[in-house]
């Protein structure tokens, strides 16, 4: 798909669980299972490294059954004891849209609602059409970096 | 005690987050800059305290268990954990003030420096290796992929000085310069 129809995937549902479509005034949350993740009060940028991925990067929407979401979250990921569940760090959804490079958008955001976890969307990347004069994996961390600077609000377990 | 310098990259710590310090501690007057004695031995055991907590997180990367992170994350390589960790001695021997230490779910190990939208990241995925770049005044360079020698590749070192003096110009009460360092936009263009 080219940079158009990615962004278009926005404008729809992806899930007949969906509440709505993500719209910009709202909030989301990305779930950390690690101590490790996060240091003087700050999400570390390489708890990000996963919206690389195929499947995107996971997160809730703060607006749909947030409290009942996580929990079930927890429980589905945190079933082995080798990790442990730390808290979670929200962003804006218009601050991940604003993340700009020469005029591209470098992420898009999907409404991935599931039966269980109606709030539930994924953040995907953009492959972008330009490299801002920086190779292919230094421009993937530098968009690492700016994806950890809009989740800047960490909410930590007591 | 007062001793005589002009290494100032060396003797200036080359610290981004200890500006108070330099503030009590610098007298500027036509010809040079002395810093006092005490101030190096009281910021050197300060920055080792610091290294110490590094190389103690990084050596609990070590005990992560798959899955540490909840999204099916591994540890680090007992090669990349080393990487690092050869690189963190050189940093620590050239006094560069401690960075914030990060693992990710695939393994890499990454350390960083944050001063307002200023930014350096160095990062650990390949063996013997390393990675940067840096976003200083909203222009970004960095370099993949670097074999590891001993030193701090040029690019970077300039980085640490560049995010240094951001810091030591925002308190008027003192004026350093680096000698040594290059006009700041050979490097930005």
């Amino acid at each position: 798909m080219d940079y158009e129809e990615l962004l278009n995937l926005e404008t729809f549902s992806h899930s007949k669980f969906s509440p709505c479509i993500i719209s910009d005034d709202e909030k989301i949350a990305r779930v950390i299972f690690s101590p490790k993740q996060y240091s003087d009060g700050e999400i570390h940028e390489t708890a990000f490294t996963q919206i690389f991925s195929l499947n995107g990067m996971s997160v809730l929407r703060l607006n749909y059954s947030f409290q009942d979401s996580l929990i079930k979250t927890i429980k589905s990921l945190q079933k082995d004891d080798k990790n442990q569940y730390a808290g979670y760090v929200c962003a804006n959804i218009e601050d991940i849209r604003k993340i700009i490079i020469d005029d591209f958008r470098v992420f898009y955001i999907l409404d991935t609602a599931r039966e269980d976890r109606v709030g539930h969307a994924d953040i995907f990347s953009i492959r972008l059409p330009v490299e801002m004069g920086l190779s292919k994996k230094i421009l993937t961390k530098y968009i690492r970096h700016k994806i950890a600077e809009v989740f800047n609000e960490l909410t930590l377990v007591k | 005690m007062i001793i005589t310098t002009t290494a100032i990259a060396t003797s200036f710590l080359i610290t981004l987050g200890g500006n108070e310090l330099i503030s009590d501690s610098i007298i500027k007057d036509t010809s040079n800059i002395h810093i006092e004695k005490s101030y190096i031995s009281k910021s050197v055991s300060f920055l080792d305290e610091k290294y110490k907590k590094l190389y103690t997180e990084l050596y609990s990367y070590k005990e992560l268990n798959n899955n540490w992170d909840g999204y099916g994350g591994s540890r680090p390589s007992d090669a990349i954990i080393n990487t690092a960790k050869s690189f963190l001695d050189i940093l620590k021997n050239n006094q560069i003030n401690n960075p914030k230490i990060m693992v990710a779910g695939d393994g890499e190990i990454a350390f960083s420096w944050k001063n307002n939208k200023n930014y350096i990241e160095i990062s650990f995925d390949i063996s013997e290796h390393l990675t940067f770049f840096y976003e200083l005044d909203k222009k970004v360079y960095g370099e993949e992929d670097i074999k590891i020698n001993g030193n701090i590749p040029s690019k970077l070192l300039f980085s640490f000085n560049y995010l240094k003096n951001q810091i030591s110009t925002k308190n008027s009460d003192i004026s350093l310069t680096n000698r040594d360092s290059k006009p700041y936009t050979t490097f930005l263009t």
